[in-house]
């Protein structure tokens, strides 16, 4: 007799608001724009910068989790989470794990096997890092070498 | 007349009375730089060109009255962690030894905005770790006192260029003590204001919760005319606060009569230098003598600063300088195999000993399994010590003692025993802990003719308190900073 | 050769909202429903236009299994770069299939991070950034603590725009059109704001209705588009559509009108006047032409009442062409007969009466088409 098995999913799902300006600082959010055109010392982790936080931010999460019934944290707080990549311009991305501004919530959905609850553990505010964009030139070298190898 | 003599705010009534002009000023400490900093070393860039330039400009908006201020025209040197913008900034570090920043720091700008005239950036230990300026890539800097001797650190470089009269007064950063220890140490008044008067922007971050810019000046009445111009709230450092009580001219006065001093007992006691328990036990009785209530008691927790000390501020640099890395500006290593490999050799190669044992020790107290035991703990002990001096000011308005335990050490004496490098910082880590103001004062000189200072340490925005009492101290003293000119001679000055 | 990488900091510090569920969710339908979910509300509060394709919504699976009946939870495993929700159910999918595999072959499941590849298919585990990740958190200290009292709560609930559910039943109550079609109006923001806007204007809601769910809908799908790209503006619609009630162009020539205003936000008005698309109202004209057309046609006539029903588009096609002075046929079409193709696409009904004449037939005919 095979054996039944149950998937169990959870998700972490990244929101990119849709305020006009950076988390930490007064950069435009546009997309597009030429590399490097939209920064400044604080988004590029340059020493002596500091952030300051965005209040239409803090609005945007609230609303967001009072929206998914959840819990507003009343008293929450910053946490710097540190690993080396270069997309981290400080090595270091500002986040939210001990006091993050929104816990306990849910989301009802509908699917075929019913109606059902998806519980929020928690909601927190963060900031992205940079892009990584990878040489054009060494992408496209590739593909010629492929394509080279099919023919022969 | 001898212009170096002068104080910061005495140069600027002579140049507002257009008896000396700017350029003259410049001339004056350009010289004095050419005449001891081959010996002293104070400063890792001399920015001359740029200085005559400056006066050039300053001096004709002095002629049109649109600079008016206390300061406009005087030379200041300026800790090289805080950036200028297209001015080297190195933090006395390999790491940067090529950086240029784009933007200058809050505290410099006032200072620029009121007519200072930058000379230059001073040497520092590197990244403000250290106490004796030796740590510095570019080599130490010597006190103007005894060149054999450290000027103290990290903001030696300032401490040691105002004592030498290279500048009239000088920016340093404290974390730790280290604006009032090399103050003491060289001779000269420095003041580290209450967290958060000061803007952080543009300072080069050590112990973000713990760093302040502070004056160091030849007086006290320089120092509260700097820390007037330098005190405002910067909207781009959300840990600055907006203070309505920055006159802090308006304090100084004569007067100390019922001001409650308590010198905590923990403090004189064993490891201190005998001399230096004279010389500030001798300062406290003057100020009794004009009216304070002095008494002794007991303020506990003061062993426990030390540790809870340097494990929040080394667990925050060990963050602070993640941002070293050679991917954006800095040094890069030349030849290196893959990202982690530059990581690695560039971090390896630019940053001195003692920075990689703070940043060792920073990353370990952080890390999982450690942070609860350690770096919570000491979180935990800087909530208590608050309190302990919550508690001791219900009953004293200024906490009196010793800014070091010992006059300045010999050069190359400190470095190879670190913990007890750490220990010489007791009696001002706790005040950067508290977040409260402090000062160092000048009460006397060791039998090597070494200075000393005494500290004194207020409640939060009690600034103007400690002035008080320090000007009183020194209208009672009568006594003039001592610059190496005037080493030997006792000039009466005026009382304002 | 240099294996060198580029980086651009414009994305970097722009604001993130990062929402972990509890892994409450058991198969990749329950997943997209939670997702179209999440997307919608935010949407609604006009946090975030969550594109998935774009990056302004991303959504990494942990996913783990276990046999049924089981409260262990068994290692679960990450993914990540997972650009639709075809990608995430086929990712779902396919780490389910692999997990199985490993246990049944008795291996563990190794916890990490793996990278779907959609177009091969296939999962891949990614090279970890660091070996052991300890993030060494601690309290950033160069920001303040946040503290949110009460009144502020209050502020943004009080300010929070109608959530889905309200307007819902209020598009039913206040325009009276069916839940069906408010469901599919209200499932997006956007459709919603045009339809009240378009509405506002011409005040007819349940034609607005129609032409979003109809028409709208249609080209949506054709041109694999979601309501956030839609471009045209209410103001058009709403000309359109009350050009379409006054009988000033009829059905055919207002869909190929709007398909302008869809690609390009015409005014239909313009559009009409510059193209000759105006519907003769002039009965007695029309009836004159009519029957001119019939009395030329005696076979596509004998054709229709012989039980060609299709006989009588060409009838149509050249009153139509008659009463604006063409004598060709537009737009490529080949000829009486292509005519009939297109216009007879949809399978339609005309109300008849007994006593209508033929004539009265092409007229009602010449409405719909």
């Amino acid at each position: 007799m095979a054996k039944q098995y149950e998937t169990v999913i959870g998700l972490e799902v990244h929101i990119e608001l849709a305020t006009k300006t950076k988390i930490f600082c007064g950069c435009s959010t546009e997309f597009g724009g030429a590399p490097n055109t939209h920064t400044c010392p604080v988004c590029t982790g340059m020493p002596g910068s500091l952030p300051v936080l965005n209040k239409q931010v803090v609005e945007y999460a609230m609303a967001i989790g009072l929206a998914t019934n959840c819990k507003i944290t009343q008293v929450c707080k910053f946490d710097r989470k540190n690993y080396f990549y270069p997309d981290n311009p400080q090595n270091y991305q500002i986040s939210q794990l001990y006091l993050p501004i929104a816990r306990d919530g849910y989301v009802e959905i509908e699917s075929g096997s019913g109606k059902k609850k998806v519980r929020i553990h928690e909601m927190h505010m963060e900031e992205d890092a940079g892009k990584l964009v990878h040489d054009e030139w060494m992408i496209l070298h590739l593909s010629i070498i492929t394509e080279a190898v099919c023919h022969l | 007349m001898d212009l170096l003599k002068l104080t910061a705010l005495e140069l600027g009534e002579k140049i507002k009375a257009k008896e000396v002009t700017v350029r003259e000023a410049v001339d004056a400490v350009i010289g004095q730089i050419k005449e001891a900093e081959s010996e002293i070393h104070s400063f890792v860039t001399i920015d001359e060109e740029g200085a005559y330039a400056q006066a050039e400009e300053i001096q004709k908006k002095i002629d049109v009255g649109e600079l008016t201020g206390p300061l406009a025209g005087v030379p200041v040197a300026i800790k090289d962690n805080m950036c200028i913008e297209g001015q080297l900034t190195t933090c006395s570090s390999k790491i940067l030894s090529n950086f240029k920043p784009t933007y200058t720091a809050e505290a410099v700008e006032n200072l620029r905005k009121a007519g200072a005239v930058i000379i230059g950036k001073t040497n520092m230990d590197e990244f403000a770790m250290g106490s004796t300026t030796e740590t510095s890539y570019y080599g130490p800097t010597r006190n103007p006192h005894n060149t054999a001797h450290v000027p103290g650190g990290s903001s030696g470089g300032s401490c040691a260029a105002v004592a030498a009269s290279e500048c009239y007064y000088a920016l340093g950063s404290d974390t730790g003590g280290s604006i009032r220890q090399p103050s003491s140490f060289c001779g000269v008044v420095g003041l580290k204001p209450t967290y958060g008067t000061v803007s952080r922007y543009g300072l080069i971050a050590y112990g973000s919760s713990l760093d302040q810019i502070g004056p160091v000046a030849k007086d006290v009445s320089d120092c509260a005319a700097i820390l007037e111009t330098i005190a405002s709230h910067d909207p781009k450092d959300s840990t600055s606060m907006d203070r309505d009580d920055c006159d802090f001219t308006e304090a100084l006065v004569d007067d100390v009569k019922g001001l409650r001093i308590g010198i905590p007992r923990d403090y004189m006691g064993e490891g201190l230098d005998p001399e230096v328990n004279d010389a500030v036990m001798k300062a406290a009785k003057v100020l009794e003598e004009k009216g304070a209530i002095v008494e002794a008691f007991d303020l506990r927790l003061v062993k426990y600063a030390i540790p809870a000390y340097y494990t929040i501020a080394d667990a925050e640099a060990s963050s602070n300088l993640e941002r070293f890395d050679g991917v954006k500006y800095g040094y890069r290593t030349k030849d290196y195999d893959g990202l982690h490999n530059m990581y690695k050799k560039t971090r390896s190669e630019g940053f001195g000993p003692e920075v990689k044992r703070r940043i060792m020790l920073g990353s370990f107290v952080l890390s999982s399994g450690y942070y609860d035991a350690y770096y919570l703990k000491a979180l935990r002990t800087k909530a208590l010590i608050k309190k302990e001096f919550d508690r001791a000011f219900r009953n004293y308005d200024i906490i009196l003692g010793p800014a070091a335990p010992t006059t300045a050490p010999e050069l190359g004496k400190s470095l190879s025993d670190p913990m007890k490098m750490y220990l010489g910082d007791i009696y001002t880590i706790s005040v950067n802990l508290a977040g409260l103001p402090g000062m160092s004062v000048p009460v006397g000189k060791d039998s090597k003719g070494l200075p000393i200072g005494m500290q004194l340490i207020g409640n939060v925005f009690e600034e103007k308190t400690l002035i008080r009492a320090a000007y009183t101290y020194e209208c009672a003293t009568k006594k003039m900073h001592e610059t190496p000119a005037n080493v030997g001679l006792m000039s009466e000055k005026e009382v304002r | 050769m240099d294996d060198t990488s580029l980086v651009d900091y414009n994305r970097s510090g722009v604001p993130l909202v990062e929402i972990v569920s509890e892994p409450d969710m058991r198969s990749a339908e329950e997943v997209i429903a939670y997702l179209e979910k999440l997307r919608m509300i935010v949407q609604y509060l006009g946090a975030s236009d969550c594109k998935l394709q774009e990056g302004s919504m991303r959504a990494d699976v942990n996913l783990s299994v276990r046999e049924v009946g089981s409260d262990q939870f068994g290692t679960r495993t990450e993914m990540k770069n997972l650009n639709s929700f075809k990608a995430i159910a086929h990712a779902i999918e396919g780490e389910r299939q692999r997990q199985i595999e490993l246990i049944e072959e008795g291996k563990q499941v190794v916890q990490e991070t793996r990278r779907w590849d959609d177009n091969k298919e296939h999962s891949y585990a990614m090279r970890s950034k660091e070996d052991a990740q300890d993030y060494r958190y601690f309290p950033e200290p160069d920001l303040v603590p946040i503290v949110i009292s009460d009144e502020w709560i209050e502020k943004i609930k009080s300010q929070q725009p109608e959530l889905r559910t309200e307007k819902l039943e209020r598009y039913k109550e206040q325009f009276d059109i069916p839940q069906y079609d408010a469901e599919i109006i209200t499932g997006s923001k956007k459709m919603a704001d045009l339809f009240e806007a378009t509405t506002a204007i011409c005040e007819k809601p349940k034609k607005v209705a129609n032409w979003l769910i109809g028409e709208t809908f249609r080209l949506m799908k054709d041109n694999g588009m979601e309501p956030e790209d839609l471009t045209f503006s209410p103001e058009n619609l709403a000309k359109l559509i009350d050009l379409a009630e006054a009988g000033t162009i009829n059905s055919s020539v207002a869909k190929d009108v709007f398909k302008q205003i869809f690609q390009e936000d015409i005014d239909p008005e313009k559009y009409v006047e510059e193209h000759g698309l105006k519907m003769v109202n002039d009965e007695g004209a029309l009836r004159e032409t009519a029957a001119k057309v019939i009395a030329d046609n005696p076979q596509a006539v004998a054709d229709f009442k012989g039980g060609k029903e299709k006989a009588i588009g060409a009838l149509l096609g050249q009153t139509m062409r008659a009463m604006k002075g063409e004598s060709k046929p537009r737009n490529g079409e080949s000829g009486a007969a292509g005519v009939v193709k297109i216009k007879f696409d949809l399978p339609v009904r005309i109300p008849v009466n007994g006593t209508d004449t033929f004539i009265d037939l092409i007229l009602k005919l010449r409405l719909i088409y």
